[in-house]
């Protein structure tokens, strides 16, 4: 059986015996014969405090929305609201590696996985940003929408992210993973879901995409979601002669690739001396991200915790000279480029974003 | 810095920055096969007034459960999401 459960905590680290029973809500997707872990989660917070989730395990990915109460939310005439999609479905081999929440879904008339109004003006993991009434975020998305594409009729070629936010029928999920043949070939596999669970036709035409990561046994292992401009970044990881290597492929919202990430980018590269090397794309995107979303989450084995730390510095790792940062270096676009923080001494200046080491 | 989750094993997950105002990190995972959190002060330090002694345990299903992602919302509460474990039945 797939299961989720959902815990809140007050700030106090209390579960809050509001939510659910006791604090806690478990949500059973599919039914015993269904023996498959859930491999992967995302969790937003919607503007009323409810909660949207999306998990993925083997092909199949499960979304559903939890009420402020913990209760899942029922729809008059429609029962529950969850829902289950299928990835993949004409590959033999399919994986889901990742689900991400593609966008902060705000509820327009009590509607899920119906009418939605969708925004990505998301705060610290989808969290509301301020105070304000539903209604306010919808409006604030939409002009938001507006603009965006305005600058996209102005600017030739620019796709608008945010402009593509306000999709009809509320795409939602996100799945990355691989699919192919089992063990070769595969490929870096994007599938888009609404919320009931079908295929986003708005995504790449029948709401899938599959591409080529150069080589024909590299794995996907995780993906990551630009939540300012809504592209999705697969990352791979492999070994090529010999060597580790990780291959990245972003698109954008509507599925198409975004030539300026660049197919097949190398995107780390480890050295001899055992760190990891980001690229100056992978930086600039990096330092993009941060620009715009407080709240960075992030997980994975050795080489995401890596980015990770380069992320999220935390006041240990500030720079003894300059007091400078890793990850805000890439954000201010000077550097810190101490071989270690902890030596205490750096050299600073303006830099390429990128030129940085993260220390493994 | 070493985050000193309750249990004999346990493991992170994920690493959430509270808040841009804040930067207090929630790190989430695993203690024990259970739920387990524990929240850091702005100078990497276990913040003492998050649970018991800077770190949460939860009991959710069998053991095997663990955190997987965690977001905060409009009130500050830290929401969780994870993996429970269930038992198979025997045939």
């Amino acid at each position: 059986m797939s299961r989720f459960a959902i815990a809140r905590y007050l700030a106090d680290g209390q579960l809050d015996a509001e939510f659910g029973e006791g604090g806690i809500t478990v949500v059973d997707w599919q039914p015993e014969a269904d023996q498959t872990a859930v491999s992967s989660f995302d969790i937003q917070v919607q503007a009323d405090n409810s909660v949207l989730v999306a998990g993925g395990w083997g092909r199949s990915v499960g979304i559903a929305l939890v009420g402020a109460d913990g209760q899942v939310v029922n729809r008059p005439g429609m029962g529950e609201v969850k829902s289950i999609g299928t990835f993949m479905p004409d590959q033999s081999f399919a994986r889901v590696r990742k689900v991400l929440i593609a966008q902060r879904v705000a509820l327009a008339d009590g509607g899920f996985g119906g009418q939605v109004t969708a925004a990505t003006d998301a705060g610290p993991g989808g969290a509301p940003k301020g105070s304000g009434s539903s209604r306010l975020k919808i409006v604030r998305a939409r002009v938001s929408s507006m603009l965006a594409r305005m600058r996209a009729l102005v600017r030739p070629g620019h796709r608008g992210g945010v402009t593509q936010s306000a999709t009809p029928g509320g795409p939602a999920v996100l799945a990355v993973g691989d699919a192919g043949e089992n063990p070769a070939p595969r490929f870096a596999a994007f599938a888009r879901f609404r919320t009931d669970g079908t295929l986003d036709t708005a995504f790449s035409g029948d709401g899938q995409l599959m591409r080529g990561l150069g080589e024909d046994d590299i794995e996907v292992h995780t993906a990551t979601y630009r939540r300012r401009d809504g592209k999705g970044l697969a990352l791979a990881r492999g070994d090529v002669n010999g060597l580790p290597m990780v291959r990245g492929v972003r698109v954008h919202q509507d599925g198409s690739s975004d030539q300026a990430f660049g197919l097949l980018a190398d995107i780390w590269t480890s050295t001899d001396d055992g760190a990891w090397t980001l690229t100056p794309v992978d930086a600039a995107s990096a330092g993009a991200d941060r620009s715009r979303a407080p709240a960075r989450r992030f997980r994975g084995s050795a080489w995401m915790a890596a980015l990770a730390s380069s992320l999220t510095p935390t006041a240990s790792q500030r720079c003894g000279r300059c007091r400078s940062m890793p990850g805000r270096g890439l954000r201010s676009r000077v550097l810190c480029e101490a071989p270690s923080v902890s030596s205490g001494s750096c050299r600073t200046g303006p830099s390429t974003p990128g030129s940085g080491r993260v220390a493994r | 810095m070493s985050v000193p989750f309750a249990g004999m094993t346990s493991a992170a997950n994920t690493v959430f920055l509270e808040s841009v105002t804040s930067e207090r990190l929630i790190v989430a995972g695993r203690a024990d096969g259970h739920f387990a959190l524990a929240r850091l002060a702005e100078n990497g330090e276990t913040d003492l007034s998050f649970g018991a002694g800077g770190t949460v345990r939860t009991v959710v299903g069998q053991f095997g459960s663990e955190i997987e992602e965690v977001a905060v919302d409009g009130e500050r509460r830290i929401v969780a999401v994870g993996r429970v474990a269930v038992s198979r039945p025997i045939d």
